[in-house]
């Protein structure tokens, strides 16, 4: 029902919400610039899209060769990809049928994988996971602990914020402009990965209807302080001492966003327009390629951001992947060909190799069936996109695809590659030093590997 | 009726005697003085008004005026107790009048699935006009509660069957004043919740194919639905080992569990993928068991511990794992705790959630799982009563769908025609807020999260208050400006707001403009503080707003009444529910 309308309202109302461009505002925030996160190599973005639900990725990259593949198809049984329909990417592999974008990307050498990756404690081996020899991650198997821990990037439970978050205050120094602008969460859910640090993550998406309305009826700074606006504002500022705690924690979280609209103002006057974003078909929730294109109308005003940011971390949430009852047909294609949108739109604004999108996923999936889908895993494949990428590769282990092969624990694969050591390479390549990556991966140390090596 | 009466009187009677010899200390303190002559007196109106934003959807005149008369709240809840259930699907049912040759749903059901697009308002509207117009408040507010720990959604599988959606909230309405065990049994075999977790359908491993049982409920069930990931004390805070907490299952547990789940289907004679939810009835009535798909091999569960003997059928496996769950000494502290957050404060005291398992766990006369003995002890402890002396961080932060439905309870909104339309064709009309706005803004909808994880978990708060282990759940909901703007656009009667939602609510003020025609500031602020914030209103808050009211006199009464209602109701003394 009208969902191209509604979803082009949306935008135009999500960016109105920093209608009206103020040049004063511009000229005062360009003259005053701080460092905004820059390490002398310009601009840099990576994008995070969560893949949640936890991707069946068997079913997205499945081995050519007769002999791994038969034993393929013993797992996977009926639901296994057939052979004669896998896009070829190397010489052993091949993507589902579907994902033609993502082969041409890889191809073209812009996108990665990234083998057999997952939360880990220590390197453990499917045989000490079952005689319980060695640590393993608390609560395998469950959506929010996994997902919490990637997002985390710590599996140990000693990390309350999310790696980016702490990535983030290691680039801006405090009180500084810019850092306001520099973890934008396009999603429709808050972000554990975005949180923590000095500032909170800038939410782009719960404007629906703030902008117009405010400004019509005058409520709110957007509308230039109306008597109305300006009480409630003051309420608010009143509240930010409160003795309660979770009283003062939200009155300065509201503060700090009526602030916003005033230092945003303009800021999306001129934003470029894309085409080929699609918004899928009955999507859960706010549609990936939705908001992938914010993400790109964004990148195309970065530099308006008051302060400059020259670092940001974006994060996108695409649902549904969480396929107990169907295979990840749709997913993957419509995956495959949001990344391809998004690439080319990277391409146009002449920003391709200064942004670097990647994947995480609460976990693979079993290895087995279930009926008409699969259960939750733990080992999984992510993908890694963009011109500063070594793509067309397969970096790390590809696991044997079989019931208590040496990479599995029952059908479950266990991970050969840490989030870590996945996760370090790109955060790396943003600009952290070692220093800084062992802070924001606490446990970095106990894995051998430190950079994968697919960043250029 | 006449014997559901006698039953509640009994249980009630039964409690007087069971529970007066047992008294003394604490524990004495929630149900056990259920007499008629001790007990739980209404102390003023603004103490109602506090229980009634717990315990309803919104306090209004009419309704604290009725519980100040009664005097005390035990009567108050003996007659919540006795009132007729506000059945969803018959709303919906009976409401929903067939134009253009299309027929009654009344006489059609098959009709749900033919025009589903449109129905699924109907959902929403039915929701909004029993939890704002029905009698049976403290049902359909623990109901709500209910749904938000027992969750299936709009978005997912379910998306284009609203009948199986409105069918499932009234397994939780009906339940509501239940057992928890009952509960759980009819949550499990509902096929709505069948399809959302994926075990509708869901077969034994066949070896000749190479599957196994799907894992999905089996796992569900235990964290999200009874006992949670960790060991935990009565009091709601987890048993440790060595340090680390212990948890309640492994995932050899789960595949163990899968079994138990195997062999359920639609009620439509079918096992089979293509006979899904073809029917009404298919979609409403408990799934029927397929034994020849059920795994009939013994199932050991929870660290092996517990044993379901070979042989028994589907349905004798089923009970028998709920039974066991239910029977877990993490159920009565996991659900208690989670109830008390959506009634009355995010982070309970140790004792409070403690008080409330033990009564869970035996409401004095034996029995486990009494629901209605589960919220009385909530609503009636001392620390709902005096939480905002007595501890620190008290009370909650209020759900968008509850500002709402409070706004048009206190200012008595009447509802208007709506036709439901699919494209252009006008299919049904009936009487209703069409208030879709929280639901349309992916903000809050009654079974529209994203996940069965819900809009939020139990102990979500922003960063900055995690690392003081303070929960706030509910700000997981407040995005930029929260509700606040659509709130005070409905409140301003905004054109915007109202054209996009087409919101045909109209709120009633009469009282409130001759209050404010008089220039009596302060006793309009005194009625909305009593209405709305039941006491919470701060002296700077209020004089703030007396200010702008003073400084706005010339304002026409229903405008300046308008905003004054919107300030408060926008304000953070508001937003926070103690």
């Amino acid at each position: 029902m009208q969902k191209k309308n509604d979803r082009r309202k949306f935008l135009k109302q999500t960016l109105a919400g920093a209608a009206s461009f103020s040049p004063l505002i511009a000229m005062l925030t360009s003259l005053k610039k701080l460092n905004a996160g820059d390490r002398g190599d310009g601009y840099k973005a990576i994008v995070c899209i969560l893949l949640e639900g936890g991707a069946d990725v068997c079913n997205m990259i499945a081995p050519l060769e007769d002999k791994a593949y038969r034993k393929y198809k013993e797992v996977r049984k009926h639901i296994a990809l057939p052979q004669e329909s896998l896009l070829k990417i190397t010489d052993t592999y091949g993507f589902r049928n579907n994902m033609t974008a993502m082969q041409n990307l890889f191809s073209e050498k812009k996108l990665a994988v990234i083998a057999n990756v997952g939360t880990l404690i220590e390197p453990v081996t499917p045989t000490e996971v079952y005689n319980g020899s060695k640590p393993i991650p608390f609560e395998l198997f469950a959506h929010n602990t996994q997902r919490n821990q990637w997002m985390l990037g710590d599996a140990t439970g000693n990390s309350n914020n999310g790696w980016a978050g702490r990535t983030i205050d290691h680039f801006y120094a405090s009180a500084e402009k810019a850092a306001v602008y520099s973890k934008i969460n396009v999603a429709d859910v808050s972000s554990l990965i975005l949180s923590g640090g000095r500032e909170e993550a800038i939410h782009f998406s719960d404007a629906y209807i703030s902008s117009d309305t405010m400004k019509s009826y005058g409520f709110g700074p957007e509308s230039g302080g109306s008597d109305l606006g300006k009480v409630y504002q003051a309420l608010y500022e009143t509240k930010r001492d409160s003795s309660h705690k979770m009283m003062a924690a939200f009155a300065k979280k509201r503060v700090k966003e009526l602030n916003r609209p005033y230092a945003l103002e303009g800021l999306f006057d001129g934003v470029r327009e894309f085409e080929s974003f699609d918004t899928g078909v009955h999507e859960v929730g706010k549609p990936l390629g939705t908001q992938l294109e914010l993400v790109a109308k964004i990148l195309s005003v970065k530099d308006r951001f008051p302060g400059t940011p020259k670092r940001q971390i974006f994060f996108v949430n695409h649902h549904g992947w969480d396929t107990h009852d169907s295979d990840n047909e749709h997913q993957a294609g419509y995956l495959s060909d949001s990344l391809e949108a998004f690439q080319h739109a990277l391409e146009t604004l002449g920003i391709a190799d200064s942004v670097t999108t990647f994947t995480v996923s609460d976990f693979g999936r079993s290895l087995s069936p279930n009926g008409a889908g699969t259960d939750h895993g733990w080992g999984s494949h992510a993908f890694v996109m963009g011109g500063a990428v070594k793509g067309g590769k397969i970096y790390g282990t590809m696991p044997k695809v079989e019931v208590n092969s040496p990479d599995a624990w029952y059908d479950r694969l266990v991970p050969t590659t840490s989030m870590e050591s996945y996760l370090s390479t790109v955060v790396k390549w943003f600009g952290a030093s070692t220093e800084e990556l062992n802070t924001i991966f606490p446990n970095l140390k106990s894995f051998p590997v430190k950079d994968m090596g697919y960043m250029g | 009726m006449g014997q559901k009466i006698f039953e509640s009187l009994f249980v009630a009677i039964v409690s007087i005697f069971v529970l007066s010899g047992c008294g003394g200390g604490d524990k004495s303190s929630s149900i056990n003085n259920s007499t008629h002559s001790v007990r739980h007196p209404v102390k003023s109106d603004i103490e109602a008004s506090a229980f009634l934003s717990r315990a309803t959807f919104g306090a209004n005149k009419e309704i604290i005026e009725h519980l100040t008369d009664l005097g005390d709240y035990d009567q108050w809840f003996d007659e919540q107790f006795t009132i007729p259930v506000s059945s969803h699907i018959s709303w919906a049912h009976s409401h929903a009048k067939g134009i253009n040759g299309i027929p009654d749903l009344n006489r059609s059901r098959e009709d749900w699935k033919r025009y589903s697009d449109a129905l699924g308002y109907l959902q929403r509207d039915t929701w909004w006009d029993i939890a704002v117009n029905a009698k049976d408040q403290l049902r359909q507010k623990v109901a709500f509660a209910l749904s938000e720990i027992l969750v299936i959604s709009r978005n997912g599988p379910l998306q284009t069957f609203p009948d199986t959606r409105i069918s499932y909230y009234d397994v939780l309405v009906r339940n509501a004043f239940g057992n928890f065990e009952q509960l759980l049994r009819d949550v499990t075999y509902h096929p709505a919740m069948g399809r959302y977790l994926s075990y509708l359908g869901n077969a034994k491993a066949d070896p000749a194919v190479g599957s196994h049982p799907d894992e999905n409920y089996a796992r569900e069930v235990m964290q999200l639905f009874t006992i949670g990931l960790y060991e935990l004390n009565m009091d709601g805070t987890q048993k440790t080992k060595n340090g680390q907490p212990i948890p309640t299952y492994t995932q050899s547990d789960i595949r163990q569990m899968a079994k138990v789940f195997t062999g359920l289907s639609d009620d439509n004679g079918q096992f089979e993928a293509e006979a899904y939810f073809d029917t009404f009835h298919a979609r409403t009535a408990p799934m029927a068991a397929f034994e020849s798909h059920h795994d009939h091999t013994e199932k050991k569960i929870l660290h092996a511990k517990k044993i379901i003997p070979a042989g028994g059928d589907t349905k004798t496996d089923i009970d028998r794992a709920l039974h066991i769950l239910f029977m877990h000494p993490n159920t009565p502290p996991f659900i208690s705790r989670q109830l008390i957050q959506r009634l009355v404060t995010s982070n309970p005291s140790a004792e409070y959630v403690q008080r409330v398992a033990e009564i869970f766990a035996d409401n004095g006369d034996g029995i486990r799982g009494d629901l209605k003995a589960v919220i009385k002890a909530i609503l009636l402890d001392k620390e709902a009563f005096t939480g905002k002396e007595s501890v620190s961080n008290f009370g909650k932060f209020r759900e968008p769908l509850l500002y709402i439905s409070h706004l048009f309870r206190a200012f008595h909104a009447q509802n208007g025609e709506h036709v439901l339309k699919q494209g252009d064709t006008p299919l049904y009309k009936y009487r209703s807020f069409n208030f879709n706005g929280t639901g349309m803004m992916r903000q809050e909808g009654a079974l529209e999260a994203l996940t069965v994880f819900n809009y939020f978990s139990p102990d979500d708060a922003p960063s900055s208050l995690k690392k003081q282990k303070l929960a706030a759940p509910e700000l997981e909901l407040y995005g930029k400006q929260g509700i606040d703007d659509v709130l005070m656009g409905i409140i301003t009667q905004n054109g915007f707001v109202y054209q996009l939602f087409n919101i045909t609510a109209k709120l009633q003020l009469d009282e409130e403009k001759k209050l404010v025609h008089a220039k009596k500031y302060d006793a309009l602020l005194d009625r909305l503080d009593m209405l709305l914030t039941a006491g919470n209103l701060s002296t700077t808050t209020r004089n703030a707003i007396k200010d702008y009211m003073q400084k706005h006199s010339y304002l026409d009464d229903e405008k300046l009444v308008r905003h004054t209602i919107g300030l408060v109701m926008t304000s953070p003394d508001y937003a926070l529910q103690q």
